[in-house]
Formats: C-alpha cells, sequence, structure tokens
C-alpha cells in the first residue's frame, strides 16, 4: 500500500512541477534523467477495458497517519470556492480521471463555460502529456481571466485527481488480489 | 522561469513564512536540500496558496516513514517520474 501511495503522490508532484514550470533543483545517485522526446501521450485502452475501480475503498487506511493527511488535503483541493469554482473543479477532476482510464468519476452535467474549451485543453494535456506543458500553456488559462493562484488550482486539481485515480485503481487491485 | 508565480522564502511573511519554516523543520536527506539556498522548487510552486502547501507536504511526509528505506522510496519516486518524463 505504501508503493502505491508513493507511485500516486508523485504522479501528483511531477505534474505540478511540469504544470508550473519548476526547474530542476536536486539530483539523486541514480543515473541522470534523460529527455526521451516522446511527443505523444501512452496510449490509452478503451473504456471497455478500463481497470475495476472500488469507489467504497478508503484510501490508504493501513497507514492511519498518511490517510488522515490525505483526506484532509484531498477536502481542501476538491471541495474549496475559492479561487475557482466546485464545478470547474468537478470538471477538471472528471479530465484527469478519464486519462488515468478512471471510470469513477462521472462528467458534471452542467455545460462548459465560455472559457471552457482552453480548460479541458489544458487539463487534458497536463493529465496525458505533463511533460510538453509550457509557459504558452499558462498563458492560455490567464488570457481566460485566471490569476496565477488560481492556474496553481487548476494544475493541483488535475495532478490530485491523477494521483487519486492511480491510488484507487492501484487499491482496487490490492484488494482483489487479496480476496 | 517558473509559469506560474512563485514567492521564494526571502520575499514570504506571515502564512508563507510559517509554512517554509516548518518544512525547512523537517528532517530531510541532504540530496534534497537545493543549493540556490531557497525553498525547493516544488514547495515553492505551492507558494500561492500556503494551505495548499501544508496540507500537500503533509501527505508527502507522512508517506516518508520507516516502512520502506529511504532509497528504496527514492527509487519509487524516480521510476514514477521517468515513466511521466520528468526529471523531479
Amino acid at each position: 500500500m505504501l508503493v502505491i501511495g508513493l507511485v500516486a503522490m508523485f504522479n501528483y508532484l511531477t505534474r505540478v512541477a511540469d504544470g508550473t514550470g519548476v526547474e530542476a533543483d536536486y539530483r539523486n545517485e541514480l543515473p541522470e534523467f534523460v529527455y526521451r522526446g516522446r511527443t505523444e501521450a501512452v496510449q490509452r485502452p478503451g473504456p471497455q477495458q478500463w481497470p475495476p475501480v472500488d469507489t467504497s475503498i478508503e484510501l490508504l487506511s493501513a497507514l492511519p497517519a498518511a490517510q488522515a493527511a490525505w483526506s484532509h488535503w484531498r477536502v481542501y483541493v476538491l471541495d474549496s470556492a475559492d479561487p475557482i469554482s466546485p464545478a470547474t473543479r468537478s470538471r477538471l477532476r472528471s479530465i484527469a480521471a478519464r486519462a488515468a482510464c478512471d471510470g469513477s468519476v462521472e462528467p458534471p452535467d452542467e455545460p462548459d463555460a465560455a472559457d471552457g474549451d482552453t480548460l479541458v485543453r489544458f487539463a487534458d494535456k497536463l493529465s496525458r502529456t505533463p511533460w510538453l506543458m509550457g509557459q504558452a500553456d499558462a498563458d492560455a488559462l490567464r488570457s481566460t481571466g485566471l490569476d496565477d493562484r488560481a492556474i496553481l488550482h487548476v494544475i493541483a486539481v488535475v495532478a490530485y485527481q491523477s494521483a487519486e485515480s492511480r491510488l484507487r485503481i492501484g487499491l482496487s487491485a490490492l484488494a482483489r488480489s487479496a480476496g | 522561469m517558473a509559469y506560474v508565480r512563485m514567492i521564494g522564502r526571502q520575499e514570504a511573511d506571515g502564512d508563507l513564512l510559517d509554512a517554509y519554516l516548518a518544512m525547512a523543520a523537517r528532517p530531510m536527506p541532504s540530496v534534497y536540500v537545493p543549493s540556490h539556498g531557497d525553498a525547493p522548487g516544488i514547495i515553492r510552486a505551492h507558494s500561492l496558496d500556503p494551505e495548499l502547501l501544508r496540507r500537500t507536504f503533509a501527505v508527502s511526509g507522512s508517506l516518508s516513514n520507516d516502512a520502506l528505506p529511504w532509497r528504496s522510496r527514492e527509487l519509487i519516486n524516480s521510476v514514477t517520474s521517468r515513466e511521466n518524463e520528468c526529471f523531479y
């Protein structure tokens, strides 16, 4: 469960790093990272082949401290009313979940706002090809009127759901294998 | 040059400064301490929302427990990053 949690968390951190343009400022003992030059997302299977996700599963239940911290984090990222609306969070969340082959997050009912296309493109790119994010992507969101704190929240919601979907898929698989 | 505004430790005050000080007080492998002397970039990326910063890194801190040795955790983190074509 800890391994699944770490993988999920780094799916959040890598998307925040790529979405905000963080520069590399630490190096571990592993061979230096070499960008492979991929310009396309890894091919996803069709929805009928997505892994089953148990939505009733408690996230990180065997790790009480991590479970409490994750829950506290989740509420803030997915439910805050400011600086982006819950409806926008819900839309971003469903895009990130689908990109992770997680069919458990329903798309919102409300129609997209006028700036919806820009938001959808940003969320889909950050979900599927985060390493291709650049200044122009953040600028596109600015052109819709979002300020930098709002852009950070857009990135955080997409990155968070990318993590949660992988966590749920992994924990669901773990539960099936156990029993 | 970052795509989103980031506030460094020198400019921080109030809640953000408190969050930076709390993060700096956590035990941290030396490899995570950047040579530029500011807070690590991934932490500064959250600087426009100190509450988001606190809650996010409370999770990463809670996953950094001794159930797995640091070197194993670092390997898992690095493989995940590389699968995402990310240097981080």
